[in-house]
């Protein structure tokens, strides 16, 4: 019930700035995967 | 037509205009007090979740569409709990069987819990994403709103470079609220362009 009870409302900025830029390696991972391109290429 | 929700949205136009009002609320609770009442966050989310899995299930179908919400609804109420593993997991397949809306939806209910387990935003922003992507299970939107919270932490971080030792946050309500209108005009721009 905390998750439904809590009232905070702020993110951190620094981690959210990591794990952005992690989720944006990950995308770009995953789309030279699925078209078979290098990282190169792009 | 909606190009995300299988159509319900078009056929209550006011939709769009009642998400906008509500997250215009938030933003001004989070702005002000970097807190927001629950019940404007449980409310949504509850009757939604309900809907998601009676009335209008993602991909068109109870079964295994519905389930998978009914599922991710379980385990958001055994959330403080172990056991809440697994319900995800029965989540996760039935969304799995099911089609890319349960899937979003179920993949952004789960990122949501985990990501306010881990401290990164509070739970207000957890289950106002949960409402978003309840409305609109589109992968569009969980970019959009990814990447207006990315440009949201840069920005919090760069006016705050010279302040050292503290942890550096910010209203993350206002962001996804920007997210969402992109995302809206976005799509109104790709229904007009598909009559043309």
């Amino acid at each position: 019930m905390h998750f439904l009870r809590g009232t905070q409302a702020e993110a951190d900025a620094g981690i959210v700035l990591i794990a952005g830029l992690v989720l944006i390696c990950l995308v770009v991972l995953v789309a030279c995967a699925a078209t078979g391109a290098s990282l190169g290429e792009l | 037509m909606h190009l995300a929700d299988g159509g319900w949205t078009t056929a209550y136009p006011i939709v769009p205009v009642l998400v906008g009002l509500w997250l215009a609320g938030l933003s001004y609770g989070d702005l002000r007090a970097r807190t927001v009442p629950a019940w404007a966050t449980v409310l949504p989310l509850a009757l939604l979740g309900l809907l998601r899995t009676l009335v209008v299930p993602p991909d068109g179908a109870v079964v295994p569409g519905g389930v998978a919400v009914g599922f991710a609804l379980l385990m958001i109420l055994l959330s403080d709990s172990p056991a809440a593993v697994y319900p995800a997991g029965v989540a996760a397949f039935c969304a799995g069987l099911s089609g890319p809306q349960a899937q979003v939806l179920v993949g952004s209910w789960v990122a949501a819990l985990v990501l306010t387990d881990v401290g990164l935003w509070g739970a207000s922003d957890g289950k106002v994403l949960a409402v978003l992507t309840a409305l609109y299970p589109d992968v569009r939107l969980v970019v959009t709103l990814s990447a207006t919270l990315l440009v949201g932490s840069a920005v919090t971080l760069l006016r705050q470079r010279h302040h050292t030792g503290e942890r550096r946050t910010f209203p993350a309500i206002p962001w996804l609220a920007v997210g969402t209108g992109l995302y809206l005009a976005s799509s109104c721009q790709l229904s007009v362009l598909s009559f043309q």
